[in-house]
């Protein structure tokens, strides 16, 4: 049993850095005669690299796009289970599903619902957001009592001063304005390329096929 | 090993002696409670008294230590955990079950009973097992009361400093709508003068001819829509004002659908000044691009075949298939990474077109510092300050008076205002004086400026000449001349029915009205000729064309009406309708929502100043005492 | 920078870090397990959660936010499942499976794969959680505090991709009482998990943290790859800004900036010598 399933894992690994492979070399060398030098076939070969690619892409996108069928099934299904456990909640998620659906059969084409009801409430949830994020910001001081804290509440207080419309706060806007642009972009940036370094090595492990995730 | 359990049989200092003296946690919880929760009793079955200490206790106590080296690699990290120098650490680790254990007292309590201990059939049998095994003796007072019932239940309420903050804010944001007294802070100035960045996205949108194409990726969800919508909908009323046309894209669900309900919106005020716009001709709404930056490459290669598959078989004359075709494009993003998205994705596909974004306000330090390298990145605006100064620009390019709506529109409703009967040179009843132009019909204030070639007098007869519209593909091209080389002039849509002015001498094409006083030639191979009798009294003495409406109206009064020109044909004249499209926008709120703004941070800056104050001041004194 | 530089140098950094990979793993089966990963407290209060979920009977919610397969932040995805399935894997005594969360679809099968594979109990996959959609969806956050309501889970994993959403779900978790570490690619979210989150993690060390949960005593090629990668990306800022300033200010010579350089280095030397002289004290 244990050896079916190390073969089945290999095929997985196998199969995972072929096509991976293939997709990176056709996707960085494809559609680029330049980089086969002045040879006449350097055309037609750069076109042909890039087939294999695309076609992959294509199938990718299809697929992200067949996925959704997949979400509504899962909703649908945990939901149901959930309600047959007694959960009110989702017995008024699947409520409010068939009535979205029973609303598009209806009247097809009327697109009122969503403005009506999701975009209220979404819009009620961000002011919430706001809200909650005053909130929290009104008690940095008491989960992080160090300087870090003092930094984070300064410099929340100065870019929000900085972000009011009155002539007099116009030095304070001055200082908001360097502090969004040089320190806050300087960290923006190495927090970046940190996760594009963690990015490049994930995808290397995962063209190898050694996440776990993938071998399952 | 054996050692570990020796707590097991550690005699407590006040064991079974529940009612004697009541447990710290259970005192807190009656004095925290709030009494209207503390009548809510949730009924527990009891335990079972277990007196005795049990024979699984002495069991677990005798058994032999297992050598180290047979452990697995969980179990010796497990086991070096319990050997941390805490040595009272398991009951910060057994996670209620301190509480759960004095339940036969709090059972006894009238009274105060909250969710935490409010155990599930399962966790009650194995609550019942660990007592069995500990056999009743166990010693709450000694345990940390790290998650005490108390703690449990005034956590779930809202805090008092919460409540507080949310008043505040709440206060602040209310007072510039409740009074003009508190509209502070200065609003947005009324030119992007001292912003080269929105200067260039408005003078880019201003300059675009009739029939250009516009890209517009709209790529927010509707958490962002209250900042982000004013900047979409003037940026569309600013293409459609220059007769240019919109193709939408976006790789958000959500934001597909917001878009369509956005431009919904603008095609029905446009309807009430009698325009028409519409989908594949005046513009273009893209089917959702799955997959984020996969779906905007798809996009940007083959977007011929994605405008094919979203039109369905609607005609149109797109006259591009990629997005060198475009004039430019403009990107309403609510985040960075959307914007880098279209960046690296769309922009090296769209030959020497540049890329203009609209971002939030808390995407905006990131997005610009990430477009400052990029060439053809040519213009940003952000926020809702943006969109104030943008309205006001666009109101002045147009010569659009925001105060004196009624006077600008000059588009007739023809047939609303001959089938009521009332004469079109009637003033509107009364102005009203809300800048908000939608609210009602509006009343034709001047007559249409029509572009008739020549006047073709029609001879009154008792006889109408009419023609239906049979074609099953349909809408169906009325155009400026008998040919389908000519432009075209508007639609009809099967079952329309419309008057024949004349007819090309083999009848395969009539000269027709429509609705809003125009005359167009429609083929004769799409449409059925008919006479309609007129009814004598129907008959006016004149030949107008007013008396025809009049007559076709009464006739076929569900039908009439349908045809209307299409938007960028109606504004063929720019004497005529050019600021209608910009004029009908909601514009009554703008001014207190920025103050309200204003407000709002007002109020976070002191709310989060005070509390950490507090916090801080809090922290001090604490010290001081854990000093002292 | 021309693209045919670029697609050449994106397919050097790919190779090289395929390369590196292979070389840290071989390196370290022959070397033992000498190295040791720094520490990060943030991992350490995993277990601890891990435990109170055993014991009360609750679930951990593990959640991947809009990190989806197929779209760029798919790195993202893999990493969170390879750190969920290892949360799984050692708590996978308990009573309750975890209750999964994303508002991708794509992820839907992923997360499942990654229960099926640590979960040892029956039905695992019962707990997860869709909602739609797109980035930044508050409807997101929204259905995921009412199953915080509902379920209780004893601590929140929200790693993944979240924007400003991040601070509904925590604002829940801590009205509830609940721990949650937090870590974000973009940087909203990070923004927000960093303020109000009990533990935050920051940029990369959301791609080494399988290592932390897994096992603490020996650092994984990956991290190693990283850290040589970071090293490089160091001294290539550091020569790019010499650059730039002796471009932009003549009277600097390249004496001068040895000297700097020199100085820098003896100094780091010296204080590098005191921090490992504190450390084995």
């Amino acid at each position: 049993m244990k050896g079916w399933r190390t073969v089945g894992a290999s095929i997985a690994a196998i199969t995972g850095f072929l096509v991976g492979f293939t997709a990176l070399l056709s996707l960085l060398l494809g559609d680029n005669p330049a980089l086969f030098g002045d040879d006449p076939q350097a055309e037609a070969l750069a076109q042909n690299l890039a087939l294999p690619g695309a076609a992959l892409l294509r199938l990718l996108v299809i697929m992200l796009a067949l996925s959704i069928v997949i979400g509504i099934a899962n909703l649908l299904l945990l939901h149901a289970r959930r309600m047959a456990g007694g959960r009110l909640m989702s017995g008024i998620l699947l409520a409010s599903f068939a009535a979205a659906i029973g609303w598009r059969i209806l009247l097809p084409g009327e697109v009122s619902l969503l403005e009506a009801i999701q975009l209220p409430i979404e819009s009620a949830l961000a002011a919430l957001l706001c809200l909650t994020l005053v909130a929290g910001g009104a008690r940095i001081l008491t989960k992080r009592s160090d300087i870090w804290g003092l930094l984070l509440v300064l410099v929340v207080v100065v870019v929000l001063l900085g972000s009011l419309p009155f002539p007099e706060l116009a030095p304070i806007a001055a200082f908001s304005d360097w502090l969004m642009r040089i320190p806050a972009q300087a960290g923006a940036r190495a927090i970046l390329l940190g996760i594009a370094l963690g990015s490049v090595v994930v995808g290397a492990r995962a063209l190898l096929g050694q996440d776990r995730s993938l071998r399952g | 090993m054996s050692d570990d359990y020796s707590w097991l049989d550690e005699p407590p200092p006040e064991a079974n002696q529940p009612s004697a003296s009541e447990p710290a946690s259970q005192r807190r919880f009656t004095l925290r409670m709030p009494r209207f929760l503390s009548r809510l009793r949730i009924r527990r079955r009891a335990p079972k008294a277990a007196a005795q200490p049990s024979a699984s206790a002495s069991l677990l106590g005798s058994q032999r230590e297992r050598p180290l080296t047979e452990l697995d690699q969980r179990l010796k990290a497990l086991r070096e955990r319990s050997l941390a120098p805490e040595p009272r650490d398991e009951w910060a680790e057994l996670y209620d079950v301190d509480q759960a254990l004095s339940s036969p007292a709090l059972q006894e309590k009238p009274g105060g009973v909250i969710s935490a201990v409010a155990l599930s059939q399962a966790q009650q049998a194995q609550v019942d097992l660990l007592t069995e095994i500990v056999g009743g003796q166990s010693n709450p007072a000694q345990a940390p009361a790290r998650r005490s019932l108390a703690s449990a239940a005034s956590q779930s309420l809202p805090s008092m400093s919460r409540l507080l903050t949310v008043a505040l804010l709440l206060l602040f944001v209310a007072l510039p709508f409740a009074s003009s007294e508190y509209a502070t802070g200065a609003l947005p100035p009324a030119d992007f003068a001292d912003d080269p960045q929105a200067n260039a996205y408005f003078a880019a949108l201003d300059s675009l001819a009739p029939g250009d194409y516009v890209l517009v990726a709209v790529e927010y969800g509707l958490g962002a829509a209250a900042e982000l919508d004013a900047l979409t909908d003037l940026t569309l009323r600013h293409i459609f004002a220059r007769r240019a046309r919109a193709i939408f894209a976006t790789s958000n669900p959500i934001a597909y659908l917001h878009a369509q309900n956005l431009l919904e919106n603008i095609r029905a005020q446009s309807a009430q000044a009698g325009l028409r716009l519409v989908n594949g001709l005046d513009y273009l709404l893209l089917d959702y691009l799955p997959g984020g930056a996969l779906g905007i490459r798809e996009l940007s290669e083959n977007f011929a075949d994605i405008a094919r598959r979203s039109l369905r078989g609607a005609p149109t004359s797109l006259p591009i298939d990629s997005l060198t075709g475009l004039k430019m494009l403009v990107l309403v993003a609510d985040g960075l990474d959307d914007v880098r998205n279209w960046v690296e994705q769309a922009l090296p596909e769209a030959g020497t077109r540049n890329l203009y974004a609209a971002t939030s306000l808390a995407a905006s330090p990131l997005t610009r510092a990430y477009v400052e390298g990029i060439d053809r990145f040519a213009g940003l605006v952000v926020g809702l300050r943006a969109a104030y100064t943008y309205g006001a620009m666009l109101d002045a390019a147009l010569s659009v008076d925001a105060q004196a709506p009624e006077q600008i529109i000059e588009i007739a409703d023809a047939s609303s205002s001959s089938a009521s009967g009332t004469s079109p040179l009637t003033p509107p009843p009364s102005p009203s004086p809300s800048p908000l132009p939608t609210d009602t019909p509006r009343p034709t204030s001047t007559p249409t400026p029509l572009p008739i070639d020549s006047p073709s007098p029609t001879p009154t007869t008792a006889m109408l000449r009419i023609v239906e519209v049979t074609s099953p593909q349909s809408p169906v091209n009325i155009r400026v001349g008998p040919s389908t080389a000519q432009t075209v002039l508007g639609l009809a849509y099967k079952g329309d029915i419309l008057p024949v002015l004349d007819a090309s001498a083999d009848s395969s094409w009539y000269k027709v009205l429509m609705s809003n006083g125009w005359e167009g030639w429609i083929s004769g191979n799409i449409v059925t000729e008919s006479l309609v009798p007129v009814p004598a009294s129907g008959g006016d003495d004149s030949a107008s064309l007013t008396s025809e409406r009049t007559v076709l109206s009464r006739f076929v009064p569900r039908r009439y009406g349908k045809i209307e020109p299409r938007f960028s044909q109606a504004n063929q004249d720019p004497s005529s309708t050019l600021g209608a499209i910009v004029q009908l926008r909601e514009r009554a709120e703008a001014a207190p929502r920025l103050q309200a703004l204003t407000m709002g941070t007002v109020a976070a800056v002191l709310a989060i100043t005070l509390g950490n104050l507090a916090a801080a001041i809090g922290a001090l004194f604490r010290r001081r005492g854990g000093r002292a | 920078m021309e693209t045919t530089t670029q697609q050449v140098l994106s397919l050097l950094l790919v190779f090289a870090t395929i390369v590196l990979v292979f070389a840290a793993r071989i390196l370290q089966a022959r070397a033992g397990s000498r190295r040791k990963l720094r520490s990060i407290p943030a991992f350490e209060r995993i277990p601890n959660w891990g435990s109170q979920a055993i014991e009360a009977d609750s679930p951990l919610h593990l959640a991947f936010g809009s990190a989806s397969i197929g779209e760029d932040n798919t790195t993202t995805a893999l990493a969170n499942a390879e750190l969920f399935q290892r949360i799984i894997a050692n708590n996978s005594a308990g009573d309750s499976p975890p209750t999964l969360s994303t508002s991708a679809p794509t992820t839907i099968p992923l997360a499942s794969a990654t229960v099926a594979a640590a979960w040892t109990g029956a039905d695992g996959a019962r707990n997860l959680h869709w909602y739609p959609q797109g980035k930044r969806a508050l409807g997101y956050a929204a259905g995921i505090s009412a199953v915080i309501g509902e379920d209780a889970p004893a601590a929140h994993i929200l790693a993944g991709s979240f924007g400003m959403e991040l601070g509904l779900i925590l604002d829940s978790a801590g009205c509830n009482r609940q721990g949650s570490l937090a870590v974000s690619d973009q940087l909203e979210g990070q923004a927000v998990a960093f303020a109000m989150a009990d533990e935050a993690l920051i940029g990369e060390e959301l791609f080494i943290a399988p290592a932390y949960v897994a096992d603490a005593s020996r650092l994984p090629a990956a991290a190693i790859v990283m850290d040589i990668w970071r090293a490089l990306l160091m001294i290539l800022v550091a020569a790019a800004l010499v650059m730039g300033i002796a471009g932009q200010l003549p009277w600097l010579s390249w004496q001068l900036l040895a000297l700097v350089a020199l100085v820098a280095l003896v100094l780091g030397v010296i204080l590098w010598t005191l921090r490992r002289r504190r450390a084995e004290a």
